[in-house]
């Protein structure tokens, strides 16, 4: 007889049908047809922070070839590939994939209780579009071919004329490889919580989080294509001599930067944002009360999110722009410290009203109110004229962007992981070791850029390969330098904390820090389909404010991958959608359409026959199949009253 | 009243309302984009004024959000708070948040005014 069908007990038949509805694709193609946001999430996380540890690999020989004066370990044209790629490096291929990308598709999804993300192939093919981008840079690197022209790569340096061969053709197509994906998941996130949140998380109730997201894939939306269109001009005034940046020929080369820095400031956002919306998170969960100033927060978020796009030109003050059109730039530079100020309030405000339980990711959360304060205090330094003049291009920047670079993403990020890695593998973090790395991290992280302030007073210019023994900087420099040591023993211990955690740590449970966001009313890891039931919410907090007989959403097929649709504004049930399964058509369409981009390299008819199997592609992608559900109106169980 | 009830029952929020969110960040993009292109139209011609006309249209521009806010205000319930889950309360918190915003642009533009009666637009 053949094998029987499997007897399923009446209680568990909801789970084992999602289950098998929803289950992931296994096995070694079944990787590459994944379109599940967990899985895409957690990708995006461990790749960047992969690239985090790469980069972080350049800054040691950074370090070292900077100990001593005189070294001549790494030579000049190596030691500014080095810079350019860390810089390039850290900014698009570790912070914004990590805090945008990684955080967002993991997190967002989970938390409006939904079982996928919009758009799930989209967000698969981003993923994929990224890899490519970044291994673009970094094999660059080692064919000798490494961008050398800065991480924001200015004209006519990064020109045909001062940087013959491909070096700088690799960044810019880096460029829009890692943008195009920040793009797809923008719009993935901003439909997720635009249409999929679960009914009663009303626009008034959205957590911070929500909006902090919401906020930057629309950042992300129209900063995004400036620097795209921006490196591609660049590309073309290289490859087939178009004259958008030669001024000999009518081009203008601070276009460039206007274009560049139109995108790069509200980038810097995109940087800190994410990091102040996890600290938005963390500080109610450990302070045991609800966030104070909730409407203060959002407002502040949203007007960053506007300022974002006035304060370019701080960027470019040295370009002989008129004095009072500066100006105007210098008075919204300064206005947009105001909500990050008014973010800070809440936050301190919270904790003092809370009762505060220090566990480990909020020893991150006052590592971040620490750098990134000395970090702020420095910028006030640099936005007095005089002093800028004084130590412009010198350590001193370099020290300053740390701070408010590590300060504002690192430190948040690793509050977050500490938070959310129990979530993710389903087990805790090792507490003593997670201390271990604060410390070393944190000691080693002053140590090495805190002296840079005192290398910039003393005159010591960024981006020089080595110093002579006169300037008597070597001292400061080695001291820089063993920090760094310390901060690679950090790194080590959290990346053994991880791997013995996720083998051996204490079990998580759904909610290890009772916190009372949706995610954590799921068990950890959270099942392939997220939710077994779909939640209605009562308040800010989910599962602190909840009733005891809080209704919950019924109707949803789950033979077939349904999710509820709801309203912008109210979040009411409005239909139902399948979302699309597995597929192996994102992987092909991004490796078709890597093709093409990397192929325009070298010559301008790569992007013409490339076109053609990206075009074969997307019909693959997009090929009509399987079935229409007929359209069954959801309801909610029990009481839902207005 | 009814109008806004009616078109609030429905999930969606009166032109009002959106004019209060965002009328202010929409008068301070003018405000900035304006004053950077003018700025220099300002030094050949010697029309000084126009930025200060800017200025002020910038302004009440921002400050018409806030009045739309505070009319709309009128319209809604006593018992509407910011974290309920009735049309209504999702609406006081759209208006307390434009009403925020509108004063707050209208602070950034008051900023940006500050160096027009300092610097001279031909420095
Ligand atoms: C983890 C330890 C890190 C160390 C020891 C380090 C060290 C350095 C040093 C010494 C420079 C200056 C090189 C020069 O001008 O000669 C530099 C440049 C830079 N770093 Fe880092 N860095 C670290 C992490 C990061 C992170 C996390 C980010 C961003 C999120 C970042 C972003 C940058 C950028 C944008 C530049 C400018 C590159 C350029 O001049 O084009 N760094 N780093
Ligand atoms: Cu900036």
């Amino acid at each position: 007889m053949a094998i029987s069908e499997p007897i399923v007990l009446p209680h568990a038949t909801d789970e084992v049908r999602l289950a098998r509805t929803w289950a992931q694709p296994r096995g070694f193609w079944g990787w590459f047809m994944n379109v599940h946001h967990t899985a895409i999430g957690v990708r995006f996380m461990v790749t960047s922070f992969i690239f985090f540890l790469l980069g972080g690999v350049l800054a040691a020989m950074i370090r070292l070839q900077l100990s001593r004066p005189e070294n001549h370990a790494i030579g000049p044209d190596l030691y500014n590939q080095i810079f350019t790629i860390h810089g390039s490096t850290m900014i698009f291929l570790f912070a914004v994939p990590m805090m945008f990308q990684g955080f967002g598709v993991y997190v967002v999804p989970l938390i409006c209780g939904t079982r996928n993300i919009a758009f799930p192939r989209l967000n698969a093919f981003s993923y994929y579009i990224y890899v490519v981008g970044g291994l673009l840079l970094w094999v660059g690197l080692f064919l000798k071919t490494g961008a050398d022209a800065g991480w924001f790569a200015y004209t006519p340096l990064s020109g045909p004329q001062f940087t013959p061969g491909k070096r700088s053709d690799f960044w810019a197509q880096m460029i829009t490889f890692t943008e195009v994906s920040a793009l797809g998941v923008a719009i993935c996130l901003a439909t997720t919580i635009l249409r999929q949140r679960a009914p009663g998380m009303t626009l008034n109730r959205m957590p911070i989080i929500l909006w902090e997201k919401l906020v930057l894939s629309f950042m992300v939306i129209f900063a995004m294509p400036a620097v795209m269109v921006v490196s591609s001009m660049l590309l073309m005034d290289r490859t087939i001599n178009t004259q958008f940046f030669n001024p000999a020929n009518g081009g203008d080369v601070l276009l460039y930067q206007h274009l560049f820095w139109f995108f790069g400031h509200p980038e810097v956002y995109i940087i800190f944002l994410p990091g102040a919306a996890i600290v938005s998170t963390l500080v109610p969960v450990f302070a045991r009360r609800h966030i104070f100033g909730h409407l203060a927060i959002v407002t502040s978020v949203v007007a960053t999110g506007f300022l974002g796009f006035g304060v370019w030109v701080h960027h470019m003050f040295a370009t002989g722009i008129p004095q009072m059109s500066a100006s105007f730039f210098t008075a919204a530079t300064l206005m947009i410290v105001l909500p990050t100020a008014v973010q800070f309030y809440c936050w301190i405000a919270t904790i003092w009203n809370g009762r505060l339980q220090m566990k480990l990711p909020m020893l991150w959360v006052f590592g971040f109110f620490f750098v990134f304060l000395i970090g702020g205090l420095s910028g006030v330094m640099l936005a007095s004229v005089p002093v800028d003049w004084q130590v412009h291009d010198t350590f001193f920047v370099v020290a300053h962007f740390h701070y408010v670079l590590i300060g504002g993403a690192l430190f948040p990020m690793f509050a977050g992981l500490y938070y959310w890695v129990p979530k993710i593998t389903g087990r805790m973090m090792n507490d003593l070791l997670g201390k271990v790395h604060f410390w070393l991290f944190f000691i080693g992280f002053n140590m090495t850029f805190f002296t840079m302030h005192f290398l910039g007073l003393r005159g010591m210019p960024r981006r020089v390969y080595t110093y002579p023994p006169e300037m008597h900087w070597g001292g400061l420099n080695m001291l820089a330098s063993v920090g760094a040591l310390f901060m690679a023993a950090g790194l080590i211990v959290f990346i053994v904390n991880f791997f013995q955690s996720k083998a051996r740590g204490t079990l998580a449970g759904p909610n290890p820090w009772a916190a009372g966001s949706l995610e954590w009313a799921t068990s950890s890891p959270p099942p392939d389909y997220n939710f077994t039931e779909l939640f209605t919410v009562n308040g800010r907090e989910p599962l602190w404010d909840n009733a005891p007989n809080q209704p919950i959403v019924s109707g949803v097929r789950d033979d077939i991958p349904e999710v509820l649709i709801t309203n912008s504004l109210d979040s009411e049930p409005q239909h139902k959608d399948e979302m699309p399964g597995a597929s192996i058509w994102p992987f092909l369409t991004s490796i078709t359409v890597s093709i093409a981009f990397i192929w325009s390299i070298f010559s301008p008819w790569g992007i013409a026959y490339g076109a053609i199997p990206v075009v074969i592609t997307l019909i693959g992608w997009l090929w009509p199949r399987g079935h229409s559900p007929a359209p069954r109106q959801p309801a909610l169980e029990g009481r839902w009253s207005k | 009243m009814a109008e806004l009830e009616h078109t609030v029952r429905k999930g969606e929020a009166p032109a009002l309302i959106w004019w209060c969110m965002f009328g202010g960040p929409f008068a301070w993009a003018c405000d900035l984009g304006f004053s950077y292109v003018l700025e220099q139209h300002t030094c050949s011609t010697g029309h000084h004024y126009v930025l200060h006309v800017i200025t002020v249209v910038c302004a009440i521009i921002a400050l018409t959000g806030l009045a739309a806010g505070m009319a709309a205000y009128k319209r809604v319930p006593e018992e509407a708070n910011d974290h309920g889950v009735r049309p209504m309360d999702r609406t006081h918190f759209q208006i307390l948040f434009g009403m925020v915003f509108s004063i707050a642009f209208t602070i950034v533009i008051i900023a940006e005014a500050v160096p027009r009666w300092i610097l001279h637009p031909c420095q």
